[in-house]
């Protein structure tokens, strides 16, 4: 405690006087205006940088951490990194293909080794739990049990996905304690976690994509607690691009290979690509840059990067709803990229603009060059963008990007919306009749939904609904309330957001023939992230509230799932005797941007066909 | 939340913390262009998630321990670092180190990592030692012997450029 002892007030006065000084610099200096911190962000997302936003999100998987002496298996050697190799190659490329190579631990991890050392015996378990099968291969880096080392192994699980291989090992390596202790509760802003233990500290990552699953780890025996080592986040990065690269590779990239837009591997080979190209989906869905306005509803968003970020690139697809024409939704799109500003020395140059797709380039000054494609499909639109920043003219050609855009072309044709292919996203399917507009009293607390994104009531008659009634739209005995089904209620609606509103409907006249309801809400944002996030969230809440059906004072609600996904039957059992009641329930993302609506049938006419109502009527909500 | 309150949010955090976290790390690094650049980069990453950040228990020391570790780490690539003033036409802004700015540098240099980490985040990040060893992971235990020896380090160091300097 003799330092302790050293310290006196007047040395507080000292250093508070000091750093005061530094205060007076800080002050001086301008601020970054805010503006710019925040086109620097949304410019993070741009560049498809696969920093710590996207590393956390693709990586609920980042784990917490064991080192591989903690793997608990007999095979395991000890000290870390593991010894059981025999085979030592100069650089873990290219039988390491999927994990970083030598120099990426070099560089991030600043390891100082000249080679990597093969694990040459497939390791079995994890903290007791069985590691996944398939293992490919691993390496350790700096085999000095006294310096920093590292090491990395590679799954390609069978009977799994990587991705439910990562969250078992994840959840295998919260629980180990020794010899390394596991801080759970402790997460790195840049997506890892970290362990400490009397043989130093380090950080260990999962990383995964749906077919594979990459350990990392790091130790330095001299670091006794918080290692502040952000190049990790780095080393995690690249792990998911080369991950992802080599899945790509590894499975082939033809046409035959299900996606409504190009895939990565397409990308690389149209475009000359080298090195680890990844491709990651954009979430929640972000800003297209140049367009003003998005056409229909965009369902698919994602982002193209390769090492040393040489080039970015970009697609993403709007999914053009009944009633509204492709052509005319592209050209909207075109005529925003030809009017592009971007920027001060921003320049859009059409180079093929007869039919589709579409081409432009670009020049951007400082900030590089590159293209858009605007690529139709039966009922999509698609924009891809090449961005080449480190040239003032693009080096990539009207063929290459011509090429590209013809692959394009042709998977929206076969996988895109509207085609016999498989959708490759949630998008809103819109079978059936077309829906109506029909002006309606619309009820709710605040500023409401317009009355078109509502089902027109006259199409809810139908022979098994209403015994073919007529229908109309009519203030309902719930007026004022939000709350439209079972299980919900006004304090809960009441803390959400948006826009709300109710149309309620009846067969015939009078307050007791009401059949259903419908509910619109909205999110009042023109962000389309923030858009789709509010989505998200309703569509979550009521899979929440709903699947596990409630209870209250006087019985409860079973709720039972319907064919279709977000469609539930609530049965109201009441402990009185009365009667069970039964609802139909469903809820769905509507074709306007932010909008998602739950429907109520609360009569029946033939009870046996509630669900194919229900789902009838949500085709119609989602054409809104 | 809409786009709007989202944006208002935003602005209204970054004016009224951003100094600070500057400060924080110049503070750390005695380099005030890294430390304005290291925390623009965690605004930035903030705003790029700030749905997220801002639910967080504590955004600012979300930001604060972002900003730290770019600037410790050095993890950003010099050439990035230098597009991205390049595209957005920032350009240094700090003018020339004051004596008294260069001898408090140069006093912090002389204190280990840790130590420096402590100091500053006690006496500019105004954290108190439960904070900081929140922050750091480390046993308060230690933030609080590590902020004795760096005060007293710090001082004497200070006295003895106040000696020579006059």
């Amino acid at each position: 405690m003799a330092e302790h002892e050293d310290w006196t007030a007047a040395d507080d006065a000292v250093v508070r006087r000091a750093m005061a000084t530094l205060r007076a610099d800080v002050e001086a200096t301008p601020l970054a205006d805010v503006r710019f911190v925040k086109a620097r962000g949304r410019a993070r997302r741009r560049q498809r940088l696969l920093t710590w936003g996207a590393a956390a999100a693709a990586a609920v998987v980042v784990a917490g951490v064991a080192g591989y002496a903690a793997l608990g298996t007999d095979r395991t050697p000890a000290p870390l990194p593991p010894q059981s190799s025999s085979t030592t190659t100069a650089t873990p490329t290219p039988a390491y293909a999927a994990l970083p190579t030598l120099a990426d631990w070099r560089s991030d991890m600043g390891i100082e080794a000249k080679a990597v050392t093969q694990v040459a015996t497939p390791p079995t378990v994890l903290c007791g739990v069985p590691l996944p099968s398939g293992f490919v291969d691993g390496y350790s880096v700096g085999s000095d049990a006294s310096h920093p080392s590292g090491f990395a192994l590679h799954f390609r699980p069978t009977g799994t996905t990587g991705t439910q291989a990562a969250a078992a090992l994840a959840e295998a390596v919260e629980k180990c304690r020794s010899p390394y202790t596991v801080l759970p509760h402790y997460r790195d802003p840049f997506g890892a976690a970290w362990v400490t233990s009397s043989l130093g500290s380090g950080y260990v990552g999962i990383v995964s994509t749906k077919d594979a699953t990459a350990v990392l780890l790091y130790t330095d025996p001299k670091l006794k607690a918080d290692p502040l080592m952000a190049g990790f986040g780095d080393l995690l990065n690249t792990a998911q691009k080369r991950l992802e690269a080599d899945g790509s590779s590894a499975s082939g990239s033809t046409l035959d290979q299900p996606g409504a837009l190009p895939l990565v591997g397409e990308w690389k080979q149209t475009l000359g690509l080298t090195g680890a190209v990844g491709l990651k989906p954009v979430k929640p869905f972000g800003p297209v840059e140049c367009l003003s306005s998005e056409p229909g509803t965009k369902v698919q968003q994602e982002q193209i990067t390769t090492d040393g970020m040489q080039f970015e690139g970009g697609q993403v697809r709007f999914a053009i709803g009944a009633g509204q024409d492709v052509a005319t939704a592209a050209e909207g799109i075109t005529n925003d990229i030809a009017g592009c500003q971007a920027g001060p020395s921003f320049k859009v140059t059409a180079v093929q603009v007869n039919g589709f797709p579409k081409l432009f380039s670009y020049t951007a000054g400082d900030a590089g060059a590159g293209w858009f494609a605007v690529v139709v499909g039966v009922s999509d639109v698609a924009v891809l963008q090449v961005v080449d920043p480190s040239h003032a003219r693009s080096v990539f050609t009207k063929g290459q990007v011509g090429e590209l855009a013809k692959t394009a072309t042709g998977r929206l044709k076969r996988y895109g919306t509207g085609t016999d292919g498989t959708p490759t996203t949630s998008s809103p399917t819109i079978n059936g009749p077309k829906a109506i507009d029909e002006k309606m009293p619309v009820t709710g607390p605040g500023t409401l939904p317009s009355w078109k994104l509502f089902v027109a009531a006259s199409q809810w008659r139908s022979a098994v609904l209403t015994g073919g009634t007529r229908t109309t739209a009519g203030p309902g005995a719930l007026e004022g309330s939000t709350a439209i089904a079972q299980c919900e209620t006004d304090k809960q609606q009441a803390g959400i957001g948006g826009s709300v509103g109710v149309v309620s409907v009846r067969a015939g006249s009078g307050s007791a023939k009401y059949i259903g309801r419908q509910r619109v809400q909205v999110d009042q944002s023109t962000d389309p992230a923030t858009q789709q996030g509010y989505v998200d969230a309703r569509l979550g809440e009521a899979k929440a509230l709903f699947g596990k059906g409630c209870s209250f004072a006087n019985g409860t609600v079973k709720a039972t799932p319907g064919p279709s996904a977000g469609t539930w039957r609530l049965d109201t059992v009441f402990n009185d005797g009365s009667p069970t009641l039964s609802e139909w329930v469903g809820v769905t993302a509507q074709q306007t941007p932010g909008a998602v609506t739950t429907v109520v049938i609360s009569r029946a006419a033939d009870p046996k066909q509630g669900f194919a109502e229900l789902d009838r009527l949500l085709n119609l909500a989602r054409q809104k | 939340m809409g786009a709007q309150s989202a944006e208002a949010e935003f602005d209204a955090f970054y004016r009224d913390t951003a100094r600070r976290v500057v400060h924080l790390v110049y503070g750390f690094t005695g380099d005030l262009t890294v430390a304005q650049d290291s925390t623009q980069e965690a605004y930035a990453r903030a705003w790029q998630q700030w749905s997220t950040v801002r639910t967080a228990d504590d955004p600012l020391a979300w930001v604060r321990t972002v900003a730290r570790r770019i600037a410790i780490s050095g993890w950003r690539k010099r050439t990035t670092q230098e597009r991205a003033h390049q595209r957005h036409g920032v350009h240094d802004t700090t003018g020339p180190p004051s004596e008294d700015r260069v001898a408090v540098v140069a006093a912090l240099r002389t204190l280990p990592d840790p130590v420096r980490q402590a100091v500053t985040m006690h006496y500019i990040g105004d954290l108190s030692i439960e904070q900081i060893a929140h922050e750091t992971n480390t046993p308060a235990g230690t933030i609080k012997a590590r902020l004795h020896r760096g005060r007293a380090q710090l001082a004497q160091a200070l006295r003895h450029e106040e000696t020579h300097h006059g």
